[in-house]
């Protein structure tokens, strides 16, 4: 269980940090900028594959009814952060990556009970938090750090419903870092 | 109230979690030598201390008025609340600072009007207020930090605030994620 999940958690920060060269066109500006373009490009991958992680739960008959209109709810709100950090990427001079196909996602294929989607989830949401923690180290634009402290709030939202599904502390760290 | 006190005084002590978190992020102990955007962070840091004074406090003073899991919650957060006050005075220390006086508890609750609340929804929904103005307020701030390590903690810190939220929201019955951005409101 913990080899599968650390598998899973290295293959996601894996697929962010290898998501193409940096797509940024020309006329890219400044140091800092191409500094937060790099950051930004990576929280949109992670974004496009928590979305297309929930699409994928809510349509695999796996989900109760509760459970599917959570996962309809959290894949709404990973499309609104993809669509907030595309935006910022783009008025930096990027192009928005394409989202991933869900047979490229790692693990995503193998899910096969509701236990086990939202033990996906859960890792997924702590490694969106855990990226976001670094990305507050990084980013220098203040509009940005706004935006993103936002997200990772509403990330840090998202597992608080999710462990309290499966009967885990939901507020279990002071310091929400990403950790584990 | 007194033995209250006295035992959250002692987790602060204890919290060594917390304040390691911030140690490390300061990059260094008591040593660490004082950077151009020192006095700058000290004074950001300082204002988030005191609003994480009052939040102890806050959770502090609402506690008569709960019982049963809400009373566990607001106990748990209070805790949490002192472990980021106490890691954020350690961060201040590390940075050369003083970090601001605690005011007595007495004081914060007159402040934030806690002895207005009369009932468990009240309690409740203000502990909800006053997460929303930590939220914002540390929205607000954290892009003046010019350390990005203790950017980091101070997201590190929003989030739990965010998470806090959601758990009182839910416990009042409203939706626990409202928000796909958590920005909070301004008290």
């Amino acid at each position: 269980m913990n080899a599968d999940r650390l598998t899973r958690r290295d293959a996601l920060a894996l697929a962010v940090a290898t998501a193409s060269p940096l797509l940024l066109g020309a006329g890219a500006a400044s140091a800092q900028d191409e500094g937060d373009a790099v950051v930004l490009q990576g929280a949109i991958v992670l974004e496009q594959t928590a979305v297309v992680v929930y699409d994928t739960a809510v349509s695999s008959g796996l989900l109760d009814r509760e459970a599917k209109r959570v996962a309809e709810l959290f894949r709404d709100q990973e499309q609104e952060h993809a669509d907030a950090l595309i935006a910022a990427f783009e008025r930096l001079g990027g192009s928005a990556p394409k989202p991933p196909e869900a047979a490229a996602i790692p693990g995503l294929s193998e899910l096969k009970s509701q236990a086990g989607v939202t033990a996906y989830a859960i890792e997924l949401e702590t490694t969106a938090v855990a990226a976001y923690y670094q990305a507050h180290q990084q980013l220098q634009d203040p509009e940005l750090l706004r935006t993103t402290a936002g997200i990772m709030a509403n990330e840090g939202q998202h597992l608080v419903v999710l462990r309290e599904s499966v009967g885990r502390a939901p507020v279990p760290n002071a310091f929400e870092t990403g950790e584990r | 109230m007194h033995s209250r006190q006295q035992f959250l005084r002692g987790a602060g002590l204890a919290a060594a979690g917390g304040s390691a978190a911030l140690l490390a992020a300061c990059g260094g102990g008591a040593t660490t030598p004082a950077s151009p955007g020192a006095d700058g962070d000290v004074a950001v840091l300082n204002g988030l201390l005191d609003i994480e004074n009052g939040a102890v406090a806050a959770y502090q003073g609402i506690a008569p008025l709960l019982r049963g899991p809400a009373l566990a919650a607001a106990n748990l957060f209070g805790d949490q609340e002192q472990e980021h006050a106490d890691g954020l005075a350690q961060a201040i220390r590390d940075l050369g600072g003083t970090p601001a006086k605690t005011k007595a508890a007495a004081d914060y609750e007159r402040a934030l009007g806690i002895d207005r609340l009369g009932s468990r929804r009240e309690a409740l929904e203000f502990a909800v207020e006053l997460e929303n103005g930590t939220v914002a307020a540390y929205i607000a701030t954290l892009p003046k930090l010019q350390s990005g390590e203790l950017r980091g903690t101070a997201a590190a810190i929003l989030t739990t605030e965010a998470e806090q939220m959601s758990v009182l929201l839910e416990t009042l019955g409203e939706p626990p994620v409202p928000e796909a951005f958590v920005t909070g409101r301004e008290a």
